[in-house]
């Protein structure tokens, strides 16, 4: 076989689908491990070694997932558990519930097989080496780079820059389009809304270049208010730094017009896309924005990979972050000269085996489709709203869902007189739920708020309304338990 | 002077005559022939605050007791063993809440930056002094009332120890305080113990270093990044003032 195949066998994740699935439909592996390439939603340019001109090509394959079809007896997350074996496991006696993916992802098994078998059979540093293996990583690690390129629609696969995280990826931004770019008396516009990684970066830089930060508050319902931030934007406007989907609201903001406005008056847009990159389909080109970022372990990928997307002509424009081997051309004593994006960006051996495990990711997902894991995570984000407001004294952040309004399967709540941290004590341990407590990173949207710290749960597609039953009289119990 | 208190006294105060360094070895080796017993009472868990009446038999030899972390070291063994005697989390949160009750109130004035403990996901206040006979004495509270519970606990095991007997301690003395969650080794921002003993034992060198006359340095909660500048916190500035050679208060 002359393909290159880091990706597992399907059959074990596909045969416990089709065993599981109790609906009509079925998940169909498109099992062609030839140069072929069937799936739609990877492309199929060639898989050769990039970055470094050689001879030897290795092609790889492709195992792609048909969408399955819709059922109305079993939800998807009911059919696809069973390929996340850390689900199965059991806290204090009890049933994990696992309601703490806004935080992160657990992975399924054909990840977790991805990145044990890169390390069997594939394992060499990349760019680096002529010799068998070398090539083998090298080829692996592009595929997952352009895997990442077709899944947000980017136009080209020099656009994504491997970073460690998103919040790497925000400091690459600020240290390198930052520095150059930001003077005396520029506006960064944030929202109160952001994740800490989204602010500090820019405090810091702000701070060296004698610009300022300005923030958006919310609506009365809730939400980034829109007409503040129009409002807001102006010739001295250089950059918006927005979420795409709030970690703490839910709330979901008009991308595609902000990028618009700030455009206008010549302001770039980084959007914070970890929130909605997992959960949703994202196209950069039709968002036309600037920079994105998002984190591969929010999206059934492994810890210590994320990416940057930049347009080419920003990241050609922008000086190096990190210095090292492999961002560079040349390097004499007492110079350098850089290599192209995205090498620029990339100094040192990368996390080879992560960067090909996020592209196992982006598979699976791409494989069940994210227009349903979208659909399915609707239906999962209005149940536990209802759920979770219909109980006295809950008090949920964020705007309330409705046919125009939709909010992401995450609440963030508070129950009065009891400490959140209370809370998630009492449901983990007593009920075997997992969720979250505290601010979130997002404590300037706390302090909006007026208050230090929230429960929250936050759902991925392997959940079901049951275990959304199960939180909601776990978390009765527990008021209940404080009350006496 | 109650049951309690004497027996307190008499385990805090051995003979001030007798010169004792303790050692870890030391203490492994040393036998333990007095009988303490310090028991919660078995107060029904009613509604709002159940006071804790304390059964304390001591038989002391003061021999066997050679100084005040003894005291202390009894005391957290004792708590770790009350805790373990309680299979059920739920049994030993339920604990934790009577022990949160007991603590008295919090004075608002004491309510100030300085007194925060970093670290927490709950807001923690300590406050420290020492008493007349150059004693800690703590007191604390938290908007969370897990959070209470723990500093109930970890100010009954400290509260009258000597300051050097407060340095004395190791987070890891605390791993076996198995309340709830994971055990007390883990570094996450949930492990009230750490943050907790860590902001006592500040208070403890600000403390030695008053009563010694060196000069003290404000406290300060973190690295804060403003707009007027990135000033140095916590650890952080620890190390830049042991770099100076300048004493550092909490």
């Amino acid at each position: 076989m002359a393909a290159l195949c880091y990706l597992p066998s399907c059959h074990r994740s596909v045969s416990k689908l089709l065993s599981n699935s109790k609906s009509q439909g079925h998940l169909h592996p498109n099992l062609s491990v030839s140069n072929s390439n069937p799936n739609p939603n990877i492309s199929g340019v060639g898989l050769q070694t990039r970055r470094r001109s050689s001879s030897f090509s290795i092609k790889a394959s492709t195992t792609a997932f048909a969408p399955l079809e819709h059922s109305e007896s079993t939800s998807l997350g009911e059919i696809i558990r069973s390929d996340f074996p850390i689900l199965r496991q059991k806290v204090n006696g009890r049933d994990l519930v696992y309601l703490d993916n806004a935080a992160t992802s657990q992975k399924p098994n054909y990840v977790l097989k991805a990145l044990k078998d890169y390390y069997e059979s594939s394992n060499s540093n990349v760019h680096r080496g002529v010799h068998y293996l070398s090539q083998k990583a090298t080829t692996a690690y592009e595929n997952a780079r352009e895997k990442i390129a077709d899944f947000i629609n980017a136009s080209d696969h020099t656009e994504i820059v491997f970073t460690r995280n998103a919040t790497e990826a925000i400091n690459l931004v600020a240290n390198s389009w930052g520095d150059l770019n930001l003077g005396f008396g520029d506006e960064i516009l944030l929202t109160v809304a952001e994740h800490h990684s989204a602010i500090v970066p820019w405090q810091m830089v702000a701070k060296k270049k004698g610009a300022s930060l300005k923030y958006i508050g919310l609506t009365a319902g809730e939400v980034p208010d829109i007409e503040q931030l129009k409002k807001a934007l102006s010739k001295k406007t250089k950059l918006v730094v927005t979420h795409h989907v709030s970690n703490t609201l839910g709330s979901v903001l008009p991308i595609e017009d902000i990028v618009i406005w700030s455009h206008e008056v010549g302001a770039r847009v980084l959007l914070d896309a970890c929130q909605s990159v997992p959960h949703m389909m994202v196209d950069v080109q039709k968002l036309n924005v600037d920079f994105l970022v998002a984190s591969s372990h929010k999206m059934c990928g492994p810890t210590g990979i994320g990416f940057l997307y930049g347009k080419s002509n920003l990241l050609s424009s922008m000086p190096p972050f990190l210095g090292g081997g492999e961002m560079i051309s040349d390097v004499f004593q007492d110079y350098s000269t850089y290599a192209e994006p995205p090498s620029r960006f990339e100094a040192g051996t990368p996390a080879i085996a992560e960067a090909i495990g996020l592209g196992a990711a982006i598979e699976y997902l791409s494989g069940i489709g994210m227009q349903r894991i979208h659909d399915y995570e609707r239906e999962l984000a209005d149940y536990l709203y209802y759920s979770l407001t219909s109980i006295p004294n809950v008090r949920v952040y964020g705007p309330a869902p409705s046919e125009i309004i939709h909010r992401a399967a995450l609440c963030s709540f508070n129950v009065e007189n009891i400490h959140p941290t209370d809370i998630a004590t009492i449901l983990n341990e007593e009920y075997g739920v997992a969720i979250r407590s505290g601010h979130h990173c997002a404590q300037p949207l706390h302090r909006y708020f007026g208050v230090n710290a929230s429960a929250r749960a936050s759902l991925y597609f392997y959940n079901t309304k049951e275990e959304v039953d199960h939180f909601i009289e776990a978390l009765r119990e527990t008021i209940k338990f404080f009350s006496i | 002077m109650n049951c309690f208190t004497l027996a307190t006294e008499l385990i805090l105060n051995p003979n001030p005559n007798h010169k004792h360094a303790p050692s870890r070895s030391r203490r492994l080796r040393r036998r333990c022939s007095y009988h303490f017993v310090l028991r919660c009472s078995a107060a029904p868990l009613v509604s709002g605050s159940a006071a804790i009446a304390v059964a304390a038999i001591a038989t002391v030899t003061e021999s066997d007791l050679e100084s005040a972390a003894d005291a202390c070291n009894l005391r957290l063994r004792r708590l770790s063993d009350e805790f373990k005697s309680l299979p059920e989390p739920i049994d030993r949160v339920k604990r934790l809440l009577f022990y949160a009750d007991d603590l008295p109130p919090f004075p608002d004035a004491d309510r100030i930056p300085s007194n925060r403990v970093t670290g927490c996901t709950a807001q923690v206040w300590l406050s420290a002094r020492l008493d007349a006979l150059g004693r800690m004495r703590f007191a604390a509270d938290s908007d969370s009332e897990i959070t209470r519970g723990f500093c109930a606990c970890l100010i009954s095991v400290v509260d009258g120890a000597r300051p050097e007997d407060v340095l004395a301690m190791h987070a890891e003395d605390l791993a076996d305080l198995n309340v709830v969650g994971v055990a007390g080794r883990t570094h996450s921002r949930v492990n009230t113990w750490h943050n907790v003993l860590i902001s006592m034992q500040r208070s403890a060198r600000a403390l030695i270093a008053e009563g010694e006359g060196k000069p003290m340095v404000d406290s300060f909660p973190s690295l804060v990044i403003g707009g007027d500048g990135i000033r140095a916190n916590g650890r952080y500035a620890d190390a830049q003032v042991s770099l100076s050679g300048q004493s550092m208060g909490t």
